[in-house]
């Protein structure tokens, strides 16, 4: 069988938190959030020479903002998978490929980190 | 009772779980495949193999699970019978599964393959294998991703283009005479800010003339159509009227999604200006009436 066998069902029961450091702000439909930098790009010696901010800043749309709100620390990647499904009318894998992008994204960006349940 | 749905693909019918859909497909026409899968895995690959005579299928069983034997590891294997279908049952690799093979009428060679979760549904296997048919209908009927397509028999799958809230089909002849494209679109709210004869307006190839758009009530759907010309797909294109484009778009207001279906094919080909909505694409139930502009 070519159709790859392994199952996505653990990273479905995931639980995703939103960065509580991040600051939110409304902007156009959805939402622009604060983060503060994980590392400064501009090497030590130029710094006095580049000003860079400490923050960064992320527009996130109108279904990201929804993503980002149902990651409160109590719902799993799959609720919020059937969330999202049932609010934009998307099968469940439709919804589970968008909702896993912007999660993707969101991580990268350290907006949100994910959590795994020991049992 | 598990609901089930009809899946169409490349003239091979099969009824599958509703919550299963196609994750995986080839467009290929001699051999190929299409995996189906639950929320949680795979759990169904079903794939075609154009022969030129039937295989030993007892032969060919006890090849494949000398194969297996040697690649993985392989225990509790066992052969078994579905009516027409047959093959074994074995756990490969710590994974239950079935394999069956069928050979079809049309001279193809079916094999499919599925995973278990936990323990094997033998209902379920006979359900699925019962609903297994190859069709041959007037035209080309394909039923996947929630569109529901009776294209022309001469014309072949170009693209298939499948991303979360939208799905796209177009077939094309082998000589650019005739184009047919097949759409289903979600996420409405998010980026159709147009009403839909505006948006069908805008889809209209370059060089697209004497236009007439109507607009037709059937049932619960308000269908909007376009009837045009257009010069010939490839050179010389020297009539502006050499083909007729034709088109209609609609929201299906079960599910939701705008549905649109578009064709060019020549113009010296006689037809009733009938809707493609329900005749070349259906969304449901409502759209199995043909309707007439």
């Amino acid at each position: 069988m070519e159709a790859e066998s392994n199952s996505w069902k653990e990273m479905l029961l995931a639980i995703p938190f939103r960065n509580e450091a991040a600051d939110v702000e409304p902007e156009n439909n959805g939402i622009r959030v604060t983060v503060f930098a994980k590392e400064n790009p501009v090497p030590l010696l130029l710094r006095w020479l580049i000003k860079t901010s400490d923050r960064k800043y992320y527009s996130i749309d109108e279904l990201g903002k929804y993503v980002w709100e149902q990651c409160n620390g109590n719902n799993s990647v799959e609720t919020i998978v059937d969330d999202f499904a049932n609010k934009y009318c998307l099968s469940f894998h439709e919804a589970r490929v968008s909702v896993c992008e912007y999660l993707k994204v969101m991580i990268q960006k350290g907006v949100i980190a994910i959590g795994m349940d020991k049992n | 009772m598990t609901k089930t749905k009809d899946i169409i693909w490349r003239e091979l019918a099969i009824s599958v779980p509703s919550e299963w859909e196609i994750l995986q497909f080839s467009k290929k026409e001699e051999n190929g495949f299409v995996a189906f899968a639950d929320r949680y895995q795979f759990r169904l690959e079903l794939r075609w193999n154009q022969l030129p005579k039937k295989p030993n299928l007892e032969h060919m069983i006890q090849d494949n699970l000398a194969r297996i034997r040697k690649k993985s590891t392989l225990t509790g294997d066992r052969l078994v019978n579905y009516k027409n279908w047959q093959g074994f049952q074995a756990t490969i690799n710590q994974e239950l599964r079935t394999h069956l093979v069928y050979w079809t009428d049309d001279q193809r060679l079916i094999e499919t393959t599925f995973i278990w979760p936990d323990k094997v549904d033998k209902g379920l296997i006979k359900k699925l294998t019962n609903s297994f048919r190859t069709v041959d209908e007037e035209h080309q009927h394909w039923k996947a991703f929630g569109l529901d397509i009776n294209t022309q028999k001469d014309l072949f799958l170009d693209s298939c283009k499948i991303q979360p809230g939208s799905a796209k089909f177009l077939f094309q002849d082998k000589k650019q005479l005739q184009l047919e494209i097949y759409e289903r679109i979600g996420l409405l709210d998010q980026w159709l800010k147009k009403p839909v004869n505006e948006w069908l307006k805008l889809q209209e190839p370059n060089g697209v003339n004497n236009q007439i758009y109507k607009e037709t009530a059937i049932g619960n759907h308000r269908v909007f159509s376009v009837r045009g010309f257009i010069s010939a797909m490839s050179f010389p294109k020297w009539s502006k009227k050499k083909n007729r484009y034709w088109a209609d778009a609609w929201i299906c207001p079960e599910d939701k999604r705008l549905y649109h279906v578009s064709r060019i094919f020549s113009a010296k080909e006689k037809v009733k200006d009938e809707l493609l909505f329900g005749q070349y694409l259906r969304c449901c139930e409502t759209a199995s009436v043909k309707g007439t502009i």
